[in-house]
C-alpha cells in the first residue's frame, strides 16, 4: 500500500469523482446523485469546497455554464487520482474484512462457552 | 430577514477571490434547494463553517508567504550591508524588509534610506516593505531600499 500517497483522495472530494466518473454534471445534480450511492448529504458549502480544490489539482474541469448551473466532468489526471484512490480504499476494505472475520471467530467460540455448548 | 438576501449573506463568510469564482454556482444552488424545500439548517450552518474555514487556510498560506518574505529580506539585508560595506552605498528592491531587520542594519552601522514610488518613507513607519496581494497572492514590493554604510 503506498504510504502517505498524495495523489490518492479521501472524503468529499473522493465522492465528487466517483460522481463524476459517470458524466458531467453541476453542483445540484451531484449532491443528489452522492446522496444516492454513499447514502451521505454533503451540505453546499462543503461540496463546493471540494469541487474547487479538485478544480485547482486539475483533476475535474468546468464546462460552459447554463444560467448559474455550471457542469463538472473529470479530468484523465482525475480519472487516473479516482482508480488509485479505489484500489488503496480496496486494499484498506480487505484487510478490514480479514480483520472483522478474526474478531468474529473468538466471539462466537466465546459466545457458546457462555451458553454452556462444548467450544 | 429579506429571505432573497439570505443566501449572499452566508456566503459573505468565503473570501471575495473564491466567492468570485464560485460564488453564483453555490448561490444557485441554495436556492434551487430552497425551491425544493431540501435546505436544512445544516446547511447554513455548513456554509458559514466551510467559508470560515477556508479564511483561516488563506491566511495561513499568507502568514507562510510572511515567512518566507522575512527570510528572504535577512538575505536581501546581509547582501546590502555586505555591499555597503564594500562599495559605501547600494540601492536595491525588496523583496521584503520588516522594521526588525531594518533595526538590525542600523545597530551594524547601516544606513537606510527607503524610497516608495520615489517618495522618500521614514523608517520608522515602514512595517512591511512587501505585501501579497489577495486577488492574484503576488508579492508586490514597492518601496526601494538604500544601503550606505556610515
Amino acid at each position: 500500500m503506498p504510504d502517505g500517497d498524495r495523489s490518492t483522495l479521501a472524503g468529499p472530494p473522493l465522492l465528487v469523482l466517483m460522481s463524476l466518473a459517470t458524466g458531467s454534471k453541476h453542483g445540484h445534480a451531484l449532491m443528489k446523485d452522492i446522496t444516492a450511492f454513499a447514502t451521505v448529504r454533503l451540505g453546499p458549502g462543503t461540496l463546493y469546497g471540494a469541487i474547487s480544490r479538485l478544480e485547482d489539482r486539475g483533476l475535474i474541469a468546468a464546462l460552459p455554464a447554463d444560467d448559474r448551473r455550471r457542469p463538472y466532468e473529470i479530468t484523465p489526471e482525475g480519472a487516473a487520482v479516482l482508480e488509485a484512490s479505489i484500489v488503496e480504499l480496496r486494499q484498506i476494505v480487505e484487510v478490514g474484512v480479514t480483520r472483522l472475520g478474526m474478531l468474529r471467530r473468538p466471539m462466537r467460540r466465546s459466545q457458546r462457552v457462555l451458553r454452556g455448548e462444548p467450544a | 430577514m429579506n429571505e432573497g438576501k439570505q443566501p449572499r449573506r452566508w456566503l459573505r463568510a468565503f473570501p471575495r477571490a473564491w466567492r468570485d469564482r464560485y460564488g453564483g454556482e453555490l448561490q444557485g444552488l441554495v436556492e434551487d434547494l430552497r425551491a425544493q424545500g431540501d435546505l436544512r439548517s445544516s446547511d447554513r450552518i455548513d456554509l458559514v463553517r466551510k467559508g470560515l474555514a477556508m479564511r483561516r487556510d488563506g491566511l495561513r498560506r499568507r502568514s507562510t508567504f510572511g515567512a518566507l518574505g522575512i527570510a528572504a529580506a535577512t538575505v536581501c539585508a546581509l547582501v546590502g550591508l555586505a555591499l555597503a560595506g564594500t562599495f559605501g552605498s547600494q540601492a536595491t528592491t525588496g523583496p521584503v524588509a520588516s522594521r526588525g531587520v531594518i533595526e538590525e542594519l542600523h545597530s551594524h552601522g547601516v544606513i537606510i534610506e527607503l524610497h516608495t514610488h520615489g517618495v522618500p518613507v521614514p523608517a520608522q513607519r515602514v512595517v512591511t516593505l512587501c505585501h501579497t496581494t489577495t486577488s492574484t497572492g503576488n508579492l508586490q514590493c514597492p518601496t526601494e531600499i538604500t544601503f550606505r554604510s556610515r
